[in-house]
């Protein structure tokens, strides 16, 4: 028994010293994540996926935001994706970027899919995309342990003030208490959302693909 | 394990969280527990009792012969047990650590199925950088699979 522990405290200042294994890195790490099934809902649907740069071409190096920023920032070459769906008017998705809810106040979108026309308005104009344009919004909270009932309560909010229909809550725990809110309330939710948890991976995928299926049929 | 050894294990891996830098996972464990753990208790609620014409001074609650009224479910919050406490604490080191480097992996493999990704990278947007860029180029160390088979270890020796 303490073999193991002292075992383990023997591999930990090792491991620590490779990378950043604290809070923000592992919801940057989750958020990126979340982004890529995105994608990969997106492209069950057929459309063409591309990267770009907020300044130009795709070099290779995917950048996202640590935190949510304005849609128009140009202070890093932020990469976002642009969907091609045959017929249809492009989508792009974005990592961490504010949108505007029904009261005209900011709100943090972690993955947000919207218009690509939209969001060239806001670059050329320095503006920030109003709810009503997003395909997709979802929240994203990775947590070593359960995440407490106050952030289910903060997605209420959000998820009222920008479309309950687009926006999903998204962690890496079970969160039995989230659920329930969220049951009771209508919202859609992805708990345990790991790679090899592939009910819950699959659920969620396909909470994005019916939200793409729409967009085709509108 | 006996509840003396649980919680001495509990201790001990909490020193090493937090002397190797990861407390944070410590902090977020205990404020889990501190929330505590709801459960529904099936209860009655007390009737209502006759008013009376001049009602006597309020002397605080006053817990006589209860009347049991309707019946209902009630939320009410538990402690958490010491080896759930300890199960939480190795669940969050594996969150931290092993599921994140899972999670850095797949999303370097799914996004090289979009485009020719060599990395990720995580950038401050805004000023001040309040903290260091996260450059993302897939995580096979090995220590990490060790790490993960001990804390199953560790874990079987809890339930067990």
């Amino acid at each position: 028994m303490s073999a193991l522990l002292t075992q383990i405290r023997q591999l930990l200042p090792p491991i620590v010293s490779q990378t950043s294994w604290d809070q923000a890195a592992d919801e940057d790490r989750f958020e990126g994540y979340i982004f890529a099934l995105v994608l990969q809902a997106a492209r069950k649907e057929g459309p063409i996926v591309r990267f770009e740069n907020r300044n130009g071409p795709f070099t290779g190096i995917a950048t996202f935001r640590t935190a949510p920023g304005h849609l128009w920032s140009d202070i890093h070459p932020y990469t976002h994706a642009v969907t091609e769906f045959a017929n249809k008017p492009l989508l792009e998705a974005h990592v961490g970027v504010y949108v505007s809810g029904r009261s005209r106040l900011y709100h943090e979108a972690d993955v947000a899919v919207l218009s690509r026309a939209v969001a060239r308005t806001c670059r050329a104009d320095r503006t920030d995309p109003p709810h009503s344009e997003a395909v997709l919004l979802l929240e994203c909270k990775y947590y070593a342990a359960g995440p407490g009932v106050g952030l289910g309560r903060e997605f209420l909010g959000l998820s009222a003030e920008c479309g309950k229909d687009q926006c999903v809550f998204v962690t890496n725990q079970r969160a039995p208490r989230s659920q329930k809110l969220f049951e009771e309330h209508d919202r859609e939710w992805g708990h345990q959302i790991l790679p090899g948890q592939n009910n819950d991976v699959d659920r969620l995928v396909g909470f994005a693909q019916r939200a793409f299926t729409r967009y085709r049929a509108r | 394990m006996t509840p003396d050894e649980i919680r001495a294990s509990y201790a001990e891996l909490a020193d090493a969280l937090t002397s190797s830098g990861l407390g944070w996972i410590v902090e977020q464990v205990e404020q889990n527990v501190h929330a505590g753990r709801a459960v529904e208790k099936p209860t009655r609620i007390f009737k209502e009792e006759e008013r009376e014409e001049e009602p006597a001074p309020f002397l605080g609650e006053q817990h006589g012969a209860r009347r049991a009224g309707k019946p209902t479910a009630m939320i009410t919050l538990e402690p958490w047990s010491d080896s759930d406490q300890l199960l939480f604490l190795i669940d969050g080191v594996r969150q931290a650590i092993i599921h994140a480097a899972d999670i850095e992996n797949e999303q370097l493999r799914l996004l090289r199925t979009v485009a020719g990704v060599e990395s990720v990278s995580f950038e401050p947007d805004g000023e001040p950088a309040d903290r260091e860029p996260l450059r993302l180029t897939g995580n096979h160390d090995e220590r990490i699979q060790t790490l993960g088979r001990l804390l199953g270890d560790l874990e079987r020796e809890v339930r067990s």
